[in-house]
């Protein structure tokens, strides 16, 4: 066996000296991509190999037989070539691993377009995104490479305005073979009345006649014809076969935001010259609702940054009663808003705005009501409320259910009627009986006592600007009627996870109950709190 | 017998030729060090490297020694794939700054290796080149050949507005 491959060897040997003879002179560059060479690619390895037997006496002669066999077309042995790497490679004396394979196939003088594929996706998902179309249209293997970096770029998300052409471009994505599966989101930029429409879009609208008079109207009066509905269930009926779900987001992009959309084509130009808008936010988002209801295509999660949304208020419903699967819907940004995500049956509930102040009472937002309405329906496992007023006849016992497992809250400000001797306002007290919870956080909370009609037990005494509020035998110094609600430790904070969540929340009353004179006094000396903020029951008559 | 870190291991290249190098610096590469925890005799018998010739191994070594001290890599596949940083550290720079021919073995044999650091900064590199070109530089810096029908090159221009749309 090892005398046939030496001879084997020997014969290579010979004939790469014999063809080196013909190699033409200053052939030996520049042509690595030459399919001759591809082909070569065994013929290279096998003559390392051979290298590594013999030593390095004969490198450079198999160097230029390399280069021959690279460069020469009329290279046909490579059936010879083939076996006789084989028969090398088994002669090779590092034997312990021959059991493994080589991972990659043997490279020489590589360039781009032998890279494999999964590393060129990752140099171009590395690429600036504005440049990854320009790789694009370099060669077809490239072209393939970049085809996933570019979908994520530029076609799992995409933003189209209610316009004919856009809505058209939306289409053609979609029944795109390749692009049509990375659609996963589609956001609408909502239609709006315009005051200048170019000619070419007129042209494309097929309610022209009817509107030709109030081109103002234009824009507004294509979500409303039943080719914007059509087009929209085709695109969502490929989107639910490609993508499976989508997700639905509407937006004005007005100029509060200091996002212009940029749509391609001629209607760049009705936006330049739109000098009045109008958004018609809940007909667009209506009407792509229901196309891919009509669709069958599921809505993973539906969004709208407007807020407040007043113009939502008959639409949501009709929307939130009739989705066709367990659905996800944020209403406002991540500054403000609402935001139920079904996958976690968690509610969200952020900003101030949540709850209007009405005279002396909190009103919540119409929306936020019918979307908590609807959300009483599902079980909410998860509340968070974040800079929220909970008025008084707000009503959490609705969220208290069993299953609720995790609360949390930040900059939260209850207005009560009363406090209990413990210093609890009676929405705080429901919590420490839900047996399913196993974690709160209660960050800042604070109170807002309804002065008008407060609990017996509480008494306030207005000495200067300071207010002195009596529970029981016990004090708290405020400046107003409005404070805020200290713990154990001095901190605002509450935190608790476990089992016990609901216990340590009524030893949080307990410790209201017994005094801790020394205790507050160590807190005073620490400087967490001043005397005036800390309050302390003295004792309370049982 | 020698603690890990002073332990001398022997790499073959695929031309054949043995390197000696610390054990510490060979494991930067996952697949020796695979091989090594399989095998449970280092530095008894050379490690074969089929695919790299002793030059990229060389080259690749040095990288290895240089960062031999660095922190394992964070397992934060999802940031990673997000970063669209560029930015490659200056001695990286320095090491990366050979001919074109030369970046892509390395690449490939820090893939083959299974040495994601090296990879990234040879990937860094290459996305670095392309950055700002058009595709006809682009083509010439890679010396590709355009194979497009004019009709194909049409529909790649078509979709490329996609992008301009955002």
């Amino acid at each position: 066996m090892a005398k046939e491959a030496q001879e084997n060897i020997r014969l290579y040997n010979t004939q790469s000296a014999h063809l080196h003879e013909d190699e033409p002179k200053g052939a030996d560059q520049g042509c690595m991509r030459d399919e001759s060479w591809i082909s070569g690619k065994g013929r290279t390895t096998s003559s390392r190999k051979q290298e590594g037997i013999r030593g390095r006496k004969s490198r450079e002669n198999a160097f230029q037989s390399n280069t021959m066999a690279r460069t020469s077309p009329g290279f046909t042995e490579s059936k010879v070539m083939d076996e006789l790497f084989v028969r090398v490679y088994s002669l090779d004396p590092y034997q312990p691993w021959r059991h493994l394979r080589c991972a990659t196939p043997p490279h020489n003088n590589p360039d781009i377009t032998n890279v494999p594929t999964e590393i060129l996706v990752k140099i171009f998902s590395l690429v600036e995104p504005a440049d990854v179309p320009k790789v694009r249209l370099t060669c077809k293997k490239l072209c393939d490479a970049a085809n996933r970096p570019f979908s994520f770029e530029f076609i799992t998300g995409r933003i189209h305005e209610v316009t004919p052409m856009s809505i058209k471009k939306l289409l053609d994505i979609t029944d795109h073979p390749i692009f049509g599966g990375y659609v996963k989101a589609v956001t609408f930029a909502s239609a709006r009345h315009v005051e200048l429409v170019h000619k070419d879009e007129l042209e494309a609208f097929s309610c022209r006649r009817r509107h030709e008079n109030r081109q103002r109207d234009l824009s507004n009066a294509y979500v409303h014809t039943k080719r914007f509905a059509h087009r929209m269930e085709r695109i969502f009926r490929n989107i639910k076969a490609r993508s499976g779900c989508v997700t639905i987001a509407v937006q004005d992009f007005n100029t509060k935001n200091g996002s212009k959309p940029v749509i391609g084509g001629n209607s760049r130009r009705v936006l330049e010259e739109a000098t009045r808008t109008t958004y018609l936010t809940a007909k667009t988002l209506e009407q792509v609702v229901y196309a891919a209801r009509r669709a069958r295509c599921p809505i993973e999660c539906l969004r709208t940054d407007i807020w407040p949304a007043q113009s939502l208020t008959t639409v949501l419903p009709q929307i939130l009663e009739s989705c066709i699967m367990p659905m996800s819907v944020q209403i406002g940004n991540k500054f403000e808003g609402t935001f139920y995500d079904s996958k976690r049956a968690r509610l969200d509930i952020t900003h101030g705005g949540t709850f209007n102040v009405d005279g002396d009472t909190l009103v919540p937002g119409r929306t936020t009501e019918l979307l908590i309405q609807w959300v009483k329906e599902k079980n909410i496992s998860e509340l968070a409320l974040s800079d929220c007023k909970i008025r008084s006849r707000f009503s959490t016992r609705s969220f208290l259910a069993s299953c609720l497992s995790r609360l949390e809250f930040d900059v939260v400000e209850c207005s009560s009627d009363s406090l209990d001797a413990n210093g609890w306002g009676d929405h705080i007290q429901r919590f420490s009986n839900l047996p399913g919870l196993v974690y709160c956080r209660m960050n800042r909370v604070s109170y807002r006592m309804n002065r008008v009609s407060y609990h017996a037990s509480i008494d306030f005494d207005i000495i200067g600007n300071t207010m002195q509020l009596i529970i029981g035998n016990g004090r708290y110094a405020t400046k107003s009627a409005h404070f805020d609600l200290y713990f154990r430790d001095g901190s605002r904070r509450f935190e608790s996870s476990g089992d016990g969540v609901c216990a340590e929340l009524k030893s949080l009353a307990c410790y209201v109950k017994a005094a801790e004179a020394d205790k507050r006094q160590r807190i005073i000396a620490d400087g967490r709190v001043d005397d005036c903020i800390i309050g302390i029951i003295d004792q309370v008559e049982e | 017998m020698a603690s890990t870190d002073e332990q001398k291991i022997i790499l073959v290249s695929s031309d054949g030729v043995n390197i000696q190098t610390d054990r510490i610096i060979a494991e930067r590469s996952m697949l020796i060090k695979n091989m090594i925890e399989d095998l449970g005799t280092p530095g008894e018998e050379p490690i074969p490297i089929m695919n790299v010739s002793e030059a990229v191994l060389r080259k690749v070594l040095e990288w290895c020694d240089h960062h031999k001290k660095d922190p394992p890599p964070e397992k934060d596949e999802d940031a990673d794939t997000r970063k669209k940083t560029t930015d490659i550290e200056e001695w990286d720079q320095k090491f990366m700054q050979v001919d074109q021919e030369m970046l892509f073995e390395i690449i490939l044999a820090a893939n083959y290796m299974d040495i994601k650091a090296l990879l990234d900064v040879g990937c860094k590199t290459v996305a670095n080149m392309i950055k700002g070109k058009s595709p006809e530089e682009i083509r010439k810096t890679f010396n590709i050949q355009n194979d497009f029908t004019p009709e194909e090159e049409e529909q790649i221009r078509r979709e490329n507005e996609w992008a301009e749309d955002r």
